[in-house]
């Protein structure tokens, strides 16, 4: 398994190559590879939460192999879902009651929204050659990404992560048409 | 941190026309920031209504601040309430936008137009 901190670490050490002039191509890297830390934290979690890293051989192998599941676009769906205090209305009327009421975590909606911010900048950083990266800016986010790690582990004991990690895999169609 | 509040993300995903609320909304920002930022220092701000990655209806903010004494990026303490109030003027308003936020010294603008110049330059030279 690939190791979040570790790519958030080699993150940081791109940012802050080269401190007079940064290449592009450092900046850019460091916001993917930010992107793909906070993408692996996530989905671990969950694998971690549905399968568990048994220690037989074919535990590691259906783990790893669950890994692949998960899409960007279905954990885009799920931030969504939980970057305000107030789950959407949607996601509310298939709660019970008491859920329905209760707000999500300060945690967990910062973690949902830097996951957003990331995608979108990642995707920027890859595949668009006409946007210009500054430190400053990437330095911003790396910080908000060190703190959507320390965000993600205290969102541990929300009731409302179970739910988020689910919808990682299943997105908004377990919503819709209910 | 502070929270943000309540972003209505279950509309449709590119908003209808918002555009006169952006703009009083954006109007207002701006005074506020240029006149007392709650953060590091804000030069400028502009703006661009896009779409993100997803197909979503979103806003490109781009501020520019001024270089500090030393020219090292500002820490995340020195921005986040410039976020912050961001997103509070979205919310209270109600705007169906993401705020996309990016940061950039006065003087990494400059070094950018120069990087710029220089790779237009070496293109025309490739060329001849």
């Amino acid at each position: 398994m690939l190791s979040p901190r570790s790519l958030l670490a080699v993150a940081h050490d791109l940012a802050r190559l080269d401190p007079r002039r940064p290449r592009q191509a450092s900046l850019r890297r460091a916001v993917s590879t930010a992107y793909y830390a906070t993408f692996h934290l996530l989905i671990q979690t969950a694998v971690k939460s549905f399968i568990g890293f048994g220690p037989r051989p074919t535990h590691r192998e259906i783990s790893e192999s669950v890994v692949r599941w998960f899409t960007h676009e279905r954990l885009a769906e799920a931030c969504r879902q939980f970057a305000g205090p107030v789950v959407p209305s949607k996601l509310r009327s298939v709660l019970p009651p008491l859920a329905r009421a209760e707000p999500t975590s300060a945690e967990l909606q910062r973690v949902a929204r830097i996951f957003l911010e990331l995608q979108r900048v990642r995707h920027r950083a890859d595949y668009d050659p006409a946007v210009r990266f500054a430190r400053q800016d990437v330095l911003k986010l790396l910080a908000q990404v060190d703190q959507a790690f320390l965000d993600w582990e205290a969102a541990a004991s929300d009731p409302f992560r179970p739910i988020f990690l689910l919808f990682m895999l299943t997105g908004e169609v377990v919503i819709k048409n209910r | 941190m502070s929270s943000h509040g309540a972003m209505a993300f279950e509309a449709d995903k590119v908003p209808v026309d918002d555009s006169a609320g952006m703009d009083a909304t954006m109007a207002a920002i701006e005074e506020r920031l240029l006149k007392s930022s709650p953060g590091a220092p804000v030069e400028s701000l502009s703006w661009e209504l896009i779409t993100d990655s997803n197909g979503y209806g979103a806003v490109e903010i781009v501020i520019i601040l001024k270089d500090n004494k030393r020219k090292n990026p500002y820490p995340l303490e020195k921005l986040q309430p410039i976020d912050d109030l961001i997103w509070e003027k979205f919310v209270e308003r109600g705007l169906d936008r993401w705020p996309f936020i990016r940061y950039f010294l006065r003087s990494e603008i400059e070094e950018i137009e120069k990087e710029e110049a220089e790779e237009a330059a070496k293109a025309i030279e490739a060329q001849c």
